[in-house]
């Protein structure tokens, strides 16, 4: 009988992988699981079918809240993703860079990671990203001579960089996660006021990493151009004149976003949900104002979306200014009749603006696409953390968490052999299943118990998200290989595809243990903003 | 215009017309559906459980279907039924899916509002930062059965995408009927109780200057899993077409997964 207990919940993780592995939706397939595992629990009185009396209150209690805010930044994270998308700056940005850094060798290939980030950082969509630079940029690196491998592998990993560098939505959810376990973790060890770590943590954690990685591609690009410059050739020089207008027509508005966005939450002044709401109206604002999907862009429209911009930027401004040097928060009325009326003024000028940027999206199609995707990614990510909550509730009450606490306690090292043997699991996971599934059935289970081991939640939250990101990359199951296979041209092999990814599958682990053996590149500027 | 697009206008009207007819009654429709409101409510979750203890077996048609088109050609009207079901439910759900997207554009402006007010005017409205949490509820759960439709949730695809036509409606129709339903069914078996609860004291915000409507909010969850058997079965429909050898109908084109 104890053999049994030990052996049910293993056989429920089993049980789901391998009905994971027929096809059917994610979401309904974890609850049918966990069903079946309740009714077998329930015929050998291991488990009372009154825990599951209050599914609907914990669907409630996990997604509908108040104090459930933060889920509402993944929506807005994707709506401002996907209408940035649909300006095409993507294209803008990396014809641009192209011109910039083309004539140098390896110059493409470095464009293509700057790119990468700067995406990354502003939409944050892996499989759009990867899809685009596979469209645009890869032909462009081929005909230039540049190898097959280099090319693919660049751009699979630029692609995914969208999950570490933040705001990212992998680390919305996975903050979330976290922060759950890191109080669970503490009220079992009996601390009643316990520390609390958010979403923003996870975001100033990851941005020091991120960066590391970037630079890392970075670095692998130059060295291919010194060392094998046959494979990263430089474009003829008539090709790079730089059009400085054009560049900063391109570059601008995704790094003001960023700068807005990430800058907001950093600095503690918003909270991610509030940033990735004014995000997304200042990216509706920047589709609006180039016409995103049209053929022509009258110019009356572009003036009233840009009259609206600068107002919404006016109003920023005049909140950083009345607050410069106040002790208290100070608002706009303080700053007088004048500071009011202003106020009013920006206001209802960004009201105009933003009103007219929809109905120019909504005419073009291009607001019912955004709408239509948002729905979808959200219906999407939440109905998975639905069934995921019946999946852990269920692993749960049948012993699975013990179980799992026995099993990494008894792994040899203490808590760096749990976690490495975690991260080992969350590895070969990552090939089949995608970030939203483990990050829903398996942090919740084993990141309470790594943390009472006295691990940094912050830490493991970074190391975490780059796990997944490298499994996003590797070779043969890969997503991000996957979303490039589907739009490489014929000539570069699949084989070629995995080639390439191999160098940067090497980085990340690199990087990785970077961050494994320094956790002050994921601990310090958290601590450092936030003490 | 496209799909929803009405029904989320004839919705918003709705709400504005109640809302003006309260005021201008001084409380009238408040006032009405504080003293019957929870009956009616009553009244009707009592018929509607009733449907669904009667109905339920219906649900079994396109299993059922599914595994005689194996072995024999299906009649012509089960062929047809199936036909108009997967046709109807399709097009119900592609309203409200197309209605509750607007829920996004909703909670853009409803947060960016949110912001202005608080960070500028200093000013903060409790009813307006609860109906971001409705807002955010109703656009995934309205959205899940069209999401289902369009094939969004994701699956993972490694054999799934290999597989053949039949290999394919295999999958849906099995786990339609041992994962989806299922799990529907324990949602809306499980709510009895809960929105017995909610309903009778018509339960409102915490706060007391919130939203009074946290019993329509609750509601939502049963309404997805409605929603959800509802399109299950048109899933599970198109997998008995395709199972007894004819040509499941085309999926609607305007729908489009969106991909993280």
């Amino acid at each position: 009988m104890t053999l049994l207990l030990e052996f049910l919940p293993f056989a429920m993780f089993l049980v789901a992988f391998a009905a994971l592995l027929r096809g059917y939706p994610v979401a309904f397939t974890l609850a049918g699981v966990a069903l079946g595992f309740a009714l077998l629990g329930l015929a050998l009185g291991l488990f009372d079918p009154v825990h599951l009396r209050a599914f609907p209150q914990r669907i409630y209690g996990n997604l509908m809240e108040m104090d459930r805010s933060i889920l509402v930044a993944v929506p807005l994270f994707v709506f401002m993703g996907v209408m940035l998308e649909k300006s095409r700056i993507a294209e803008e940005l990396l014809e641009a860079m192209g011109a910039l850094f083309g004539t140098m060798r390896g110059g493409l290939g470095i464009s293509v990671i700057v790119v990468g980030a700067l995406l990354a950082a502003s939409t944050g969509i892996v499989g759009a990203t990867v899809v685009t630079m596979g469209l645009l940029s890869l032909p462009t690196m081929l005909k230039r001579g540049y190898s097959p491998e280099l090319a693919a592998g660049s751009i699979a990993a630029s692609g995914t960089l969208g999950q570490i560098i933040p705001p990212s939505i992998v680390l919305v959810l996975l903050g979330d996660q976290i922060s759950n376990a890191y109080q669970q973790a503490q009220r079992a060890q009996g601390i009643f006021s316990p520390d609390i770590v958010s979403v923003g943590d996870l975001f100033a954690g990851a941005l020091i990493p991120g960066m590391l990685l970037v630079t890392l591609y970075i670095l692998y690009q130059v060295a291919i151009a010194i060392f094998r410059p046959q494979d990263a050739p430089a474009a003829p020089p008539e090709e790079g004149a730089t059009n400085w207008g054009k560049l900063l027509h391109a570059l601008l508005p995704p790094l003001a976003l960023i700068v807005g966005v990430l800058g907001s939450i950093l600095t503690g002044l918003a909270t991610p949900t509030e940033a990735a709401g004014v995000g997304a109206v200042g990216a509706t604002f920047i589709a609006g104002a180039r016409n995103a999907g049209a053929a022509r862009n009258p110019f009356a429209g572009q003036i009233v979306a840009f009259a609206g911009l600068a107002s919404l930027v006016g109003l920023i401004a005049l909140v950083v200014i009345a607050n410069i040097g106040a002790d208290r928060r100070l608002y706009v009325a303080d700053l007088g009749p004048a500071g009011t009326l202003l106020a009013f003024g920006l206001a209802a000028m960004t009201l105009i603006g933003a009103a007219l940027c929809l109905v120019r999206l909504k005419r073009t199609g291009v607001l019912d696409e955004v709408m239509a995707s948002t729905a979808n990614i959200s219906a999407m990510v939440f109905v998975i953390l639905i069934g995921a909550a019946l999946f852990s509730l269920i692993f749960r009450e049948l012993g699975g968490d013990l179980v799992v606490q026995h099993a990494l306690s008894a792994v040899p090292g203490g808590k760096y052999g749990a976690l490495a043997i975690v991260m080992l699991v969350m590895f070969l996971l990552g090939f089949f299943l995608d970030f939203i599934e483990i990050t829903f059935v398996v942090v919740p289970i084993v990141a309470p118990i790594l943390l009472t081991m006295g691990i940094d939640p912050v830490w493991l939250g970074v190391l975490m998200a780059m796990n997944l990101q490298t499994s996003f990359l590797t070779p043969p199951f890969g997503f991000a290989l996957f979303y490039l296979r589907g739009v490489a041209p014929a000539s570069v092999t699949t084989a070629a595809i995995y080639r390439g990814a191999i160098p940067f599958v090497i980085i990340q682990i690199i990087a990785i243990l970077a961050v494994v053996l320094v956790p002050w590149l994921a601990t310090g500027l958290p601590e450092w903003l936030y003490g | 215009m496209r799909t929803g697009d009405g029904l989320i206008l004839t919705a918003s009207g709705l709400v504005i017309a109640l809302v003006i007819i309260d005021i201008a009654t001084g409380g009238g429709v408040a006032a009405w559906s504080g003293e019957h409101l929870a009956d009616q409510a009553q009244a009707l979750g009592g018929v509607l459980g009733r449907i669904g203890q009667i109905g339920w077996p219906l649900l079994l048609i396109p299993l059922l279907a599914g595994l005689a088109g194996r072995f024999m050609s299906l009649p012509a009207p089960l062929r047809t039924g199936l036909r108009q079901a997967i046709s109807i439910i399709d097009r119900v759900n592609l309203s409200i899916g197309g209605a509750a997207r607007w829920f996004a554009l909703g909670l853009v402006i409803a947060t960016a509002t949110i912001v202005i007010q608080r960070y500028v005017f200093g000013y903060a409205s409790t009813k307006l930062a609860e109906s971001v949490i409705y807002m955010h509820a109703f656009l995934f759960l309205f959205a899940s059965a069209s999401t289902l439709l369009s094939d969004g949730h994701v699956r993972v695809d490694i054999f799934y995408a290999k597989a053949n036509a039949r290999g394919k409606a295999w999958t849906d129709m099995i786990g339609t009927y041992l994962a989806l339903l299922p799990t529907c069914a324990l949602i809306l078996w499980t709510s009895t109780g809960y929105m017995n609860s909610t309903w009778r004291i018509l339960e409102r915000s915490r706060e007391s200057d919130g939203l009074p409507l946290v019993f329509a909010l609750k509601t939502a969850i049963p309404i997805f899993a409605v929603l959800m058997i509802l399109q299950g079965i048109s899933m599970a429909s198109r997998a008995a077409l395709t199972l007894s050898g004819e040509t499941a109908p085309d999926k609607p084109a305007n729908a489009s997964a969106g991909e993280l």
